[in-house]
């Protein structure tokens, strides 16, 4: 199971009595007027291990194929796709490679390995879980105000300022908060990661983990 | 290599950019940021994917392929429910969660459909909602997140972000998407939510019921424990084709959405009050085509009148 994101636009048909929402041009205009700064960003972002024309064009592809209501911040919004776009990129190459490691063990080993590929959801599920499980024991021992402004941000999605307002603190204290218990959850995942034994290099066109 | 230094402010960047009030110039500097060193792009870089994998991790547990509910058995709350309301120090803060009453007032816009008349509405993120007729709607046109249905029925088709989820509010309800595909509707104070893809999440903060896709939620006044059944998923959003699909239906249910779809009134004589209906009824445009068709579907007799018409046994 893969998670949407927000590129993955279903189609939208008949539109009726909301022309005014459909704001594609203006998305459209304001991604030509910042090609430069666009391309400049995924050059810097991708290092390296991708075109920045490639995922530009993926991004037109995306912005010319979405109905959306008016934006507030375009150019930020469109930043966002493009990173999106990396991510998921970098997220596809890795399994890729995953795959093509474990494929290969399976002829050595003279099984099919196809089972790789098709990971059981409830396999997923239990991986989730025991994630998710970790994350908790973590962020239990964080102080209170530190697991609970994550918690808010984090899971329950509420704006940074909406939190700092409801703490009675400034936004840069907030963040203060969120630094630590990102820092805390994450080493859960980068600990994960290192657990793990390194892809075996094939030689092939997948692109490993970037660092 | 993972310089030590640079987890910090990859960290850093990370928030805010996650952050909705992210400005294009923060992007910007995050650029300039990302040039300075190749050290920072790849401490960035572990830090999104890791982030990334926190989101999936969540939609996946969220969405819960092993427990598809098929009761009304309210579900333990998950650990981001469990303790998310623990502090006590942050009182405000667990007053503005536990009730969105209390919430400084959203910027709500007005979407409001004729019996009869159908509305869709793209959303920015290629979200989208389709209003059936009778029934208004108010959206945070700003954050594009929270809808709330004051009356009629609405599909919703939202695009999932697990950081940043959808909610929908009906009555005293509050719905949260788990990557969706789902039919609310609000008749007096009952509500009804059906899912054809995903899952719903009916007042996380409380009873915290996944309803998973081909199932469908029912609570009301009368019965405030809500029950979870089987629905199609296929006609979750039928009344879009034209197609309004029942399962063992009191009449009067089947009124009301008829009264929703043609814009007349249709209103049933009192001794079909205990008569149930299943099947599929497909909307004509021709009305009295359609309610022709209806009499021998559903036993009855349809007659026009003054406000509409009037189903007899």
């Amino acid at each position: 199971m893969q998670v949407a994101d927000y590129h993955d636009i279903h189609a939208i048909s008949n539109i009726s009595a909301c022309s005014q929402m459909n704001d594609v041009g203006g998305l459209a205009s304001v991604f030509m007027a910042n090609r430069d700064v666009l391309h400049r960003f995924l050059r810097a972002r991708l290092r390296g291990t991708g075109d920045p024309e490639d995922v530009l064009q993926d991004l037109w592809v995306k912005l010319e194929a979405l109905e959306t209501g008016p934006v507030a911040e375009p150019l930020a919004y469109i930043y966002r796709m493009a990173e999106n776009l990396v991510l998921d990129r970098r997220r596809s190459a890795m399994r890729r490679t995953n795959r093509e490691t474990e494929w290969t063990k399976g002829q050595i080993n003279g099984s099919l390995g196809l089972a790789v590929d098709s990971q059981p959801d409830a396999e997923r599920h239990l991986l989730a879980c025991d994630h998710l499980r970790r994350v908790d024991i973590v962020l239990d021992g964080l102080p209170e105000r530190t697991a609970f402004a994550f918690r808010s941000v984090r899971i329950d999605g509420v704006p940074q300022k909406e939190i700092a307002a409801s703490m009675g603190i400034s936004l840069s204290a907030v963040e203060k908060h969120l630094q630590k218990a990102y820092r805390a959850v994450l080493e859960i995942q980068l600990r994960l990661d290192a657990e793990e034994p390194p892809p075996e290099r094939l030689g092939m066109e997948g692109q490993g983990h970037a660092g | 290599m993972l310089v030590e230094s640079k987890i910090e402010e990859a960290i850093g960047w990370r928030i805010r950019l996650s952050d909705p009030a992210a400005s294009d110039e923060q992007w910007a500097e995050f650029t300039d940021w990302l040039e300075v060193d190749p050290a920072n792009a790849d401490a960035y870089d572990a830090i999104a994917l890791a982030d990334k994998d926190l989101s999936e991790t969540i939609a996946i547990t969220k969405a819960d392929p092993q427990n598809p509910h098929n009761d009304n058995v309210p579900v333990p709350a998950k650990w981001y429910q469990r303790r998310g309301l623990q502090v006590v120090a942050a009182s405000v803060a667990v007053a503005l969660l536990a009730s969105p009453m209390l919430l400084p007032r959203r910027d709500l816009d007005t979407y409001e459909t004729r019996p009869g008349e159908t509305r869709e509405i793209a959303l920015s993120d290629g979200s989208q909602i389709a209003m059936n007729g009778g029934t208004r709607l108010l959206l945070d046109g700003k954050s594009n997140r929270f809808a709330r249905l004051e009356k009629g029925e609405a599909v919703f088709t939202i695009r999932h972000d697990a950081s940043n989820p959808f909610v929908v509010e009906s009555g005293n309800a509050t719905l949260q998407d788990v990557g969706t595909v789902f039919n609310v509707r609000q008749d007096d104070g009952s509500l009804e939510v059906s899912v054809a893809n995903g899952a719903v999440r009916y007042n996380p903060k409380a009873e915290a019921v996944t309803v998973a896709a081909g199932n469908k939620l029912q609570v009301s006044k009368a019965r405030p424990v809500p029950v979870i059944s089987k629905a199609n998923p296929a006609t979750v959003a039928g009344w879009r084709q034209g197609q309004l699909s029942y399962q063992d239906a009191p009449l009067s249910a089947v009124a009301v959405d008829l009264s929703r779809a043609v814009g007349d009134k249709v209103t049933i004589s009192s001794n079909l009050g205990n008569r149930r209906f299943t099947g599929v009824i497909r909307v004509e445009k021709d009305r009295k085509l359609l309610f022709r068709r209806l009499e021998g579907l559903l036993g009855v007799r349809a007659q026009h009148n003054a406000t509409g018409w009037l189903l007899t046994s």
